[in-house]
C-alpha cells in the first residue's frame, strides 16, 4: 500500500478533465511510459480521445482495479461493456490503441470480429457502413472462387 | 552501427506516409459519396489503421475470412496479400490448429478446431469442404481427359500446405503437387526423370526451420542387376533451384508412403 495516492489529470480532445488515481491510469501503457519518463506535468493531454470514450475507458479501468471482485462479476461486466453501439465500439478501439491498453483493445477487436462472423458480405457492409467498391463482375469472380464459403 | 540503422529509420516514415496517403484518399471518397452519414465525426470501421484491421480480421475463422474478401477492395487486399495479416493469422491459428482430413482419398475436407468448436453439431456441417474445381488441381491424362478426383492422394501436409499425388500409384505418369488448399493455389513439383531401375518411390513435404525452406523429400528404392535393393533419400528445395540432391542411404526402406505426421519439421 502506498502511503500517498498520486493523482493525474487527463485532458481529452474536447477539453474535459478527468482526475484519476495514478495507479489506475497506468493501465494505459502510454500514460505509464509518460509517468516513468517523468514527462508528466500537471495535465496529460489526450488529443485522440473524446470525453465520452474516456468515461467508458475509466469505467473499465476502475472496475478492473477494484479489490475483491469475483471473476464472474468481471466477466458479466465485460459482456455488458462490449454491448455498445458501433460508433462507441470503434471509438473505444481507437482510444485503446492510442492509450496502448492491450486488454481493452483485445476485447474490443474480438467483439468486432464476433459481429463480423456469421454475416454475409452484404450484411457486413450494411452493419459497418462500408461502401462496396467492387464492380459486379469483380464481385462475382471472387464469389465464384470461394463458392464454398457462401453455402 | 549507424549505417546498419539507416534502412530501419528510412522505412518507418515511408510506411506511415503510405498509410496516410491511403487514408486521405479514403476520407475524400467518404466526403463525396457518403451522404447517409448523419454525424461526420462518427468513427467507422474504415477509419481503422491497417494494424487494427489485421488485429480484428485475424481473429476470424476460415469461412468468414473468405466472405470478408468480397466486402470491399481494402479488405480484399488485406486478406489476400498483406504480409502482416499472414503473420498474425499464422500466430493465432497455432492456438487452434486446422486439421486436414482426407476421407477415402476422394473428398478432402479441412476441419478447423477452435476454442468454441461445437463437437455435437451435425458432423456433415462441421468440416469446411474443399470444392474440387477450385482447390485441387484437375488431373489430365495424355489425351486431355480429366481423371476423377479419386486419383488424387494426400501424401503429406505441413504448415497448412498439402502435398498431393496425382495419378495412379504404379503409373509412371504421375505428378506431385504442392497446394495451399485455402487459397486454392497450387504448383507442380519438378520431378526427376523416370528411371527404370526405380522400384518404389515415396514423397512427402517438410519445412526446414533452419533454412526457412520447404523441401520435398523422396525415398527411392533402386534395384541394380545382381545386387540387393538400395534405399536412398533425395531432397528438393522448393523455390530455390528445383534440383534433386541425393542425401544418402536411408536405413529403413519406406514402402510406398511416408507417415503423414509432421511436427515442427520432424517427420514421424
Amino acid at each position: 500500500m502506498s502511503s500517498s495516492t498520486k493523482f493525474l489529470t487527463l485532458k481529452t480532445c474536447d477539453d474535459k478533465k478527468f482526475v484519476l488515481d495514478e495507479a489506475i491510469a497506468v493501465r494505459s501503457q502510454t500514460i505509464k511510459n509518460m509517468v516513468e519518463d517523468d514527462c508528466v506535468s500537471n495535465v496529460i493531454p489526450l488529443p485522440n480521445v473524446n470525453s465520452k470514450t474516456m468515461t467508458k475507458v475509466i469505467e473499465y479501468w476502475k472496475k478492473h482495479s477494484e479489490e475483491g471482485v469475483s471473476k464472474d462479476v468481471l466477466m458479466d461486466f465485460d459482456k455488458a461493456f462490449v454491448k455498445v453501439h458501433h460508433s462507441i465500439l470503434h471509438a473505444l478501439i481507437l482510444a485503446a490503441n492510442f492509450l496502448n491498453d492491450k486488454e481493452i483493445l483485445d476485447m474490443m477487436c474480438q467483439e468486432v470480429a464476433d459481429r463480423i462472423k456469421g454475416k454475409t458480405p452484404e450484411e457486413i457492409r450494411k452493419e459497418f457502413d462500408i461502401k462496396n467498391d467492387f464492380t459486379p463482375e469483380e464481385e462475382e469472380e471472387i464469389r465464384k472462387e470461394n463458392a464454398w464459403a457462401f453455402e | 552501427m549507424e549505417l546498419f540503422d539507416v534502412p530501419v529509420t528510412v522505412s518507418n516514415p515511408m510506411l506511415s506516409f503510405k498509410n496516410q496517403k491511403t487514408k486521405i484518399v479514403k476520407e475524400y471518397v467518404y466526403v463525396k459519396c457518403d451522404c447517409k452519414r448523419k454525424r461526420a465525426y462518427e468513427v467507422t470501421i474504415m477509419d481503422f489503421s491497417r494494424e487494427i484491421m489485421v488485429e480484428i480480421l485475424s481473429r476470424l475463422t476460415i469461412k468468414p475470412i473468405f466472405r470478408c474478401k468480397t466486402v470491399c477492395k481494402c479488405w480484399y487486399n488485406l486478406l489476400t496479400s498483406d504480409p502482416l495479416f499472414v503473420k498474425m493469422y499464422q500466430t493465432r491459428s497455432c492456438n487452434f490448429p486446422c486439421i486436414l482430413l482426407s476421407n477415402d482419398d476422394s473428398i478432402a475436407s479441412v476441419l478447423e478446431l477452435k476454442a468454441d468448436y461445437d463437437y455435437y453439431s451435425r458432423p456433415r456441417n462441421r468440416p469446411v469442404m474443399l470444392t474440387p474445381e477450385f482447390h485441387i488441381p484437375k488431373h489430365k491424362d495424355r489425351f486431355g481427359y480429366s481423371f476423377d478426383r479419386k486419383k488424387l492422394t494426400l501424401i503429406g501436409s505441413c504448415n497448412g500446405l498439402i502435398c498431393l499425388w496425382s495419378g495412379d500409384r504404379y503409373d509412371e505418369n504421375y505428378s506431385i503437387y504442392i497446394s495451399n488448399p485455402l487459397l486454392g493455389e497450387y504448383f507442380k513439383v519438378k520431378l526427376p526423370e523416370w528411371e527404370k531401375r526405380v522400384r518404389r518411390v515415396a514423397y512427402t513435404l517438410c519445412y526446414s526451420e533452419g533454412s526457412r525452406q520447404y523441401k520435398v523429400l523422396r525415398s527411392v528404392i533402386r534395384k541394380f542387376r545382381g545386387r540387393p535393393e538400395v534405399s536412398e533419400l533425395e531432397v528438393c528445395n522448393l523455390g530455390v533451384d528445383e534440383k534433386w540432391r541425393n542425401v544418402g542411404e536411408a536405413a529403413y526402406p519406406l514402402c510406398g508412403r511416408f507417415g503423414n505426421v509432421n511436427v515442427n519439421g520432424v517427420l514421424y
